[in-house]
C-alpha cells in the first residue's frame, strides 16, 4: 500500500473487522443449524450477499499484509463456496453464471474504455515486442512442458504422441491467455498510473484478439493430429474471420450508440449498461460472436471516437468494486478444491513453468523494445493472472477432444486457480514497487449530495 | 431468451418509461406518476393485452423479491423521519393509531364479507387462510404514503402546522403494515431445530433477524467512511436478509425493514446510508410495472379487493374524523380530513407483492389486487383531497394540480 491515500486505519478497527468476519460466519452457520429449511446453501440471492459482504470484509483485512482486494474476494468465495462452508452451494454457483457474464461484460467495457489511442501509439514498440515474445515463447514452452510431463498425466496414457502434440498446442494457447479482469481490478483499486500500468492494460486488452486468432489456428492444426480421420480444414479460419470482424463491427455500433446516449440523454447510464449487458451477452452467445471483444470494442469506441470517454469511465468506475467482488467471489466459489488437492503437484509444475517463461519473455521483450527500467523489471508481473478466458479455452479443449475429458479440464482448472491466486498479488507488488500506486480509490468520499449508488 | 435477458429488456423499458412517468417527464408532459407504471403493467399483463404471459412473469420472481426487500429496507432506513428530522412522538402515535384503525377496519370488513356474504362464503377458505387474507389486506391498505405530503409541499407549497402533523403521521404509520405482515407470515409456523415457533415468536423472530443483520452491517461499516466498504456492506447485508427471507418464507417486508432500522440505529454513517435510498428509483419502476402486470382482473378476486379498498376509504375517513376532533390545527380543515390520507404508495405494493409470492392463489392475488387498486384510486382521490384540506386550513397559498411522484427517493411509504 502506498501513495497519497489517507492515513491507514487504526489496528483496532482492523481487529474489529476480523472479529466481525468471525461473528458473521458464526451467524450464518448458526442460522443454517437453527433453520433446517434453509437446506445446504443459502440460496442464490443470499449467496450474492454473502460474496459481497464476505469479500468486502476479507479484502479490507488483507490490506493489513498488502494483499490486493481481489485476493480477498477470491478467498471469500473459496471459503463460502461449495468445497468449504457450502454457504454458496453448487446450484447457486451455477445460477450465478449469468450474473458473472454480466460482470465480465462490464469489465470488458471498462477495459476498452481505458485503452487510449495515444497511449497505444506511445507504447506500440513495447506492446509489439511483448506480444511477440510473450505469446510465442509461452505457447511453445508450455506446449513442450505438456508433452514432457506426459508420464505424469494419467489421461494421456496410451495416447499417440502426435495426438499429445496436438493437445499440447491448444494447451499452449491456453497458457497465453491473461486476465483483463484481474488487471483492471488491481488498477481500479490502486489507481496506478505510469508506464507499467499502461503497458499491462494495453497488453491484456489486446491479447484477447491475439488469443482468439491463436486458438483458431491451433485448433485447425490440432484436429488432424488428435482426431483420426480428420483433415486439415481452414473452416476455423473462416469462422474466425466472421467472429472477429463481426464482433468488432457490432462493438463499434454499440459504442457509437452509447456515445450518442451519453451525449443526448446523459442520465441513467448504469441502468442502461446493466440492461445492455443482460440482453446482449445472451444474444451474442446465440450469434456466436465474441461478446468480450464486442464490449471491449464498444468501450474503446466511446473513449477514442467520441468526447464522452471520461464520463463513461466514471459511470463504469462507480460500479467497479461491486462488479469485481461478484466476479472474483464467484470465481473463488467455482474453485474446485478437491481437484486442486489431487493435482497440485502437476498444476504447480505448469503454473511455475508459465511464470518463469513469462518472466523470461518479459525481460527479452523489454530489451528488444528498449523499455524504461520499471517496465524492464516488472513488465511481466501483470501477465501472470489467468481467469475465465483460460477456463473457457479449457472447456473448448474438452468439447473438441472429448477423449481427454474431465482429466484435462480438471488440470486446467487447477493450473488456472494457482495463477488466479498468485497473479493479482504479483501485479500489485510490481505496481507498489515501481511507485505507480496512487492510493486507494475507495477512500475518495463522494461529493456532498451525490447518492452513493448513483454516478 | 432467458429470464435475465427479458429482465434486461424490462429494465430498458422501465427506464425509458421513467421519462414519461418520472420527474422530468411529468414536468414536460404532465403525465401521471407511479400509478401510471402500475396501469401500464396491468395493460401489458395477462389480464388485458397478454404481452407478458404468467410464465414470463414467473421469471421475474427474483427481481421482485430483491426489489420488494430493497424498498422495505429503505422504508426502515427513513422510518420516523421527515425532511431530515425525526417526527414528533405524539404525531407518530397518531399515525400508528390511524393505520391500526384502518387495518382493523379492512380486516374486519373482509372477515365479515368472507363469513356472511354468500358470494364470498362460497370460496371456502380455511380459517388460517382467512386470517392470512384479512391480515394481508389490512397490512397492504393501512398506510398513507408520505409521498403525497411531499407532493403537497413541493407542488402546492404547503406549509403549516397541520401539514407538518400530516407529514409526521404519514412517516410513522409504516410500522403497522410491517408488523402486520410479519404476523401474517408467521401464521404458517416456522420450524427451527429447537421446535416450531408460535405466531408471536415467529413475528418477533423476523424483526429480530433483520435487526441483528442490520447491526452487524452497521458494525462492518466501521468508523471511517469508505465507499467500497459502504457499497459492499449495504448491498451484501440487504441481499443476505432478502435471500434468507425468501428461503425461510419470512416476510419480505418485515425482515428488510428491521434491517434498515438496525443499520441506522447503530451506524455513525446513517446520514449517508439514508442518502443511498435515491438508488431505489431503479427498483421502483420495474416493481410498479410488474405489480400491475401480476394483477388479475377476472373471478372473485377484484370484488374481494374492492370490498377491502372500500373499507379502507371508510376507515381513513373515520380516522380523519378522529384527527379533526383531536387536533386543534385540523379544525379549519373540516371533518373530511381523512380523504387527504387515502393515497397509498410503494410500501403497500411491496406488501401486496410479498403476499402474492408467498401465498400464490386467491390470498396473494387478492392482496396484490387490493394494493394496486388502492394505489390507483388513492392517486386520483388523495392529492386533490389533501390540497383541499390544507387549503381550508390556510396552509396552501395557491392552487396547483399535480400528482405525487411515487418513484422518487423517500417515497417508500
Amino acid at each position: 500500500m502506498s501513495g497519497a491515500g489517507p492515513a491507514p486505519r487504526p489496528l483496532r478497527d482492523r481487529l474489529l473487522e476480523a472479529v466481525l468476519v468471525l461473528v458473521l460466519l458464526g451467524l450464518l452457520v448458526a442460522a443454517r443449524r437453527l433453520f433446517p429449511s434453509l437446506g445446504a446453501g443459502a440460496g442464490t440471492i443470499a449467496s450474492v450477499g454473502i460474496l459481497l459482504l464476505g469479500g468486502t470484509v476479507v479484502a479490507n483485512l488483507l490490506e493489513l499484509v498488502g494483499l490486493p482486494h481481489l485476493t480477498g474476494y477470491l478467498l471469500a468465495g473459496v471459503a463460502a463456496g461449495p468445497y468449504l462452508l457450502n454457504l454458496v452451494d453448487h446450484r447457486a454457483v451455477e445460477e450465478l453464471t449469468p450474473v458473472n457474464a454480466l460482470a465480465l461484460s462490464l469489465i470488458a467495457l471498462a477495459g476498452g474504455a481505458e485503452l487510449r489511442l495515444a497511449s497505444l501509439r506511445t507504447g506500440l514498440r513495447s506492446l509489439g515486442w511483448a506480444t511477440l515474445w510473450q505469446n510465442v515463447l509461452v505457447m511453445v514452452v508450455l506446449a513442450g512442458v505438456f508433452v514432457a510431463a506426459r508420464p505424469l498425466l494419467p489421461f494421456l496414457r496410451g495416447v499417440p504422441t502426435l495426438a499429445v502434440v496436438g493437445v499440447a498446442l491448444v494447451w499452449g494457447v491456453m497458457a497465453v491467455t491473461r486476465s483483463p479482469s484481474a488487471v483492471l481490478g488491481i488498477l481500479s483499486q490502486t489507481r496506478a498510473k505510469g508506464p507499467l500500468a499502461s503497458f499491462t492494460l494495453n497488453f491484456v486488452m489486446t491479447s484477447d484478439v491475439v488469443v482468439v486468432v491463436l486458438l483458431a489456428m491451433a485448433l485447425t492444426l490440432a484436429r488432424p493430429l488428435v482426431l483420426p480421420g480428420s483433415e486439415l480444414s481452414l473452416s476455423a479460419v473462416k469462422e474466425l474471420g466472421v467472429e472477429v470482424l463481426g464482433s468488432i463491427s457490432v462493438g463499434t455500433t454499440i459504442g457509437l450508440f452509447l456515445a450518442a446516449y451519453l451525449r443526448l440523454v446523459k442520465a441513467g447510464l448504469v441502468v442502461m449498461l446493466i440492461a445492455l449487458g443482460l440482453v446482449f451477452t445472451e444474444v451474442f452467445d446465440y450469434l456466436h460472436f465474441d461478446w468480450l471483444l464486442i464490449f471491449m470494442t464498444a468501450g474503446f469506441v466511446v473513449q477514442n471516437l467520441s468526447k464522452q470517454g471520461e464520463r463513461f469511465v466514471e459511470a463504469i468506475d462507480s460500479m467497479g468494486e461491486i462488479v469485481y467482488v461478484i466476479f472474483f467471489g464467484v470465481a473463488g466459489a467455482h474453485l474446485d478444491l478437491g481437484v486442486l488437492r489431487t493435482l497440485w503437484p502437476v498444476a504447480l509444475l505448469f503454473a511455475g513453468a508459465r511464470g518463469i517463461t513469462t518472466f523470461v519473455a518479459g525481460h527479452v521483450a523489454s530489451r528488444y523494445a528498449g523499455d524504461p527500467p520499471a517496465l524492464r523489471r516488472w513488465g511481466w508481473a501483470g501477465l501472470v493472472s489467468q481467469a475465465g478466458l483460460a477456463l473457457g479455452i479449457a472447456n473448448t479443449i474438452s468439447q473438441e477432444f472429448p477423449a481427454f475429458g474431465a482429466g484435462l479440464g480438471a488440470l486446467a482448472v487447477a493450473a488456472v486457480a494457482m495463477n488466479e491466486m498468485v497473479g493479482p498479488v504479483l501485479f500489485k507488488v510490481a505496481l507498489d514497487r515501481s511507485g505507480e500506486t496512487r492510493g486507494e480509490a475507495e477512500e475518495v468520499e463522494p461529493a456532498e449530495g451525490a447518492a452513493v449508488f448513483d454516478p | 431468451m432467458t429470464g435475465l435477458a427479458v429482465l434486461g429488456l424490462l429494465l430498458v423499458g422501465s427506464y425509458l418509461g421513467g421519462f414519461l412517468f418520472g420527474a422530468g417527464g411529468r414536468k414536460a408532459r404532465g403525465l401521471a406518476s407511479g400509478a401510471g407504471g402500475v396501469v401500464l403493467g396491468f395493460v401489458c399483463g395477462p389480464a388485458v393485452l397478454a404481452l407478458l404471459s404468467a410464465e414470463t412473469l414467473d421469471l421475474f420472481s427474483p427481481l421482485i423479491q430483491v426489489g420488494v426487500g430493497w424498498l422495505a429496507m429503505n422504508t426502515g432506513l427513513v422510518y420516523g423521519r421527515v425532511l431530515g428530522r425525526p417526527v414528533r412522538v405524539e404525531d407518530a402515535l397518531w399515525g400508528i393509531g390511524a393505520a391500526l384503525l384502518t387495518l382493523a377496519g379492512v380486516a374486519g370488513a373482509v372477515w365479515l364479507a368472507l363469513t356472511s356474504l354468500p358470494l364470498f362464503r362460497a370460496i371456502g377458505l380455511a380459517p388460517a387462510e382467512r386470517w392470512a387474507l384479512a391480515l394481508g389486506l389490512g397490512a397492504a391498505l393501512a398506510e398513507t404514503t408520505r409521498s403525497v405530503a411531499r407532493w403537497a409541499r413541493d407542488r402546492c407549497q404547503a406549509r403549516g402546522p397541520l401539514f407538518d402533523r400530516i407529514f409526521n403521521l404519514a412517516a410513522a404509520d409504516d410500522l403497522v403494515p410491517v408488523v402486520a405482515s410479519a404476523v401474517a407470515f408467521a401464521l404458517v409456523p416456522l420450524s427451527t431445530s429447537a421446535g416450531t415457533l408460535s405466531v408471536a415468536a415467529g413475528a418477533a423472530a423476523q424483526l429480530g433477524v433483520g435487526f441483528v443483520l442490520g447491526v452487524v452491517g452497521a458494525l462492518t461499516l466501521g468508523r471511517d467512511f469508505r465507499v467500497n466498504v459502504f457499497r459492499g456492506t449495504l448491498l451484501g447485508v440487504s441481499l443476505i436478509a432478502i435471500g434468507f427471507a425468501v428461503r425461510l418464507r419470512l416476510s419480505l417486508v418485515a425482515v428488510p425493514f428491521a434491517l434498515g432500522l438496525g443499520l441506522v440505529a447503530v451506524s455513525r454513517h446513517r446520514a449517508r446510508i439514508r442518502r443511498a435510498v435515491s438508488a431505489e428509483r431503479y427498483v421502483v419502476l420495474p416493481i410498479l410495472f410488474l405489480a400491475g402486470a401480476m394483477t388479475p382482473a377476472a373471478g372473485i378476486v377484484p370484488w374481494l379487493a374492492a370490498v377491502a379498498v372500500g373499507a379502507r376509504l371508510v376507515s381513513k375517513l373515520v380516522a380523519g374524523l378522529g384527527l379533526w376532533a383531536a387536533w386543534p390545527e385540523a379544525r379549519p380543515a373540516g371533518p373530511l380530513l381523512g380523504a387527504g390520507l387515502t393515497s397509498s404508495g410503494t410500501l403497500s405494493l411491496a406488501v401486496g407483492l410479498s403476499f402474492a409470492l408467498r401465498f400464490p392463489g386467491l390470498v396473494g392475488a387478492t392482496v396484490l389486487t387490493a394494493a394496486t387498486l388502492a394505489m390507483v384510486l388513492g392517486e386520483l382521490l388523495g392529492p386533490p383531497s389533501l390540497r383541499s384540506v390544507l387549503r381550508r386550513a390556510g396552509e396552501v397559498p395557491a392552487a396547483t394540480a399535480e400528482t405525487p411522484a411515487v418513484g422518487t427517493a423517500e417515497a417508500a411509504s
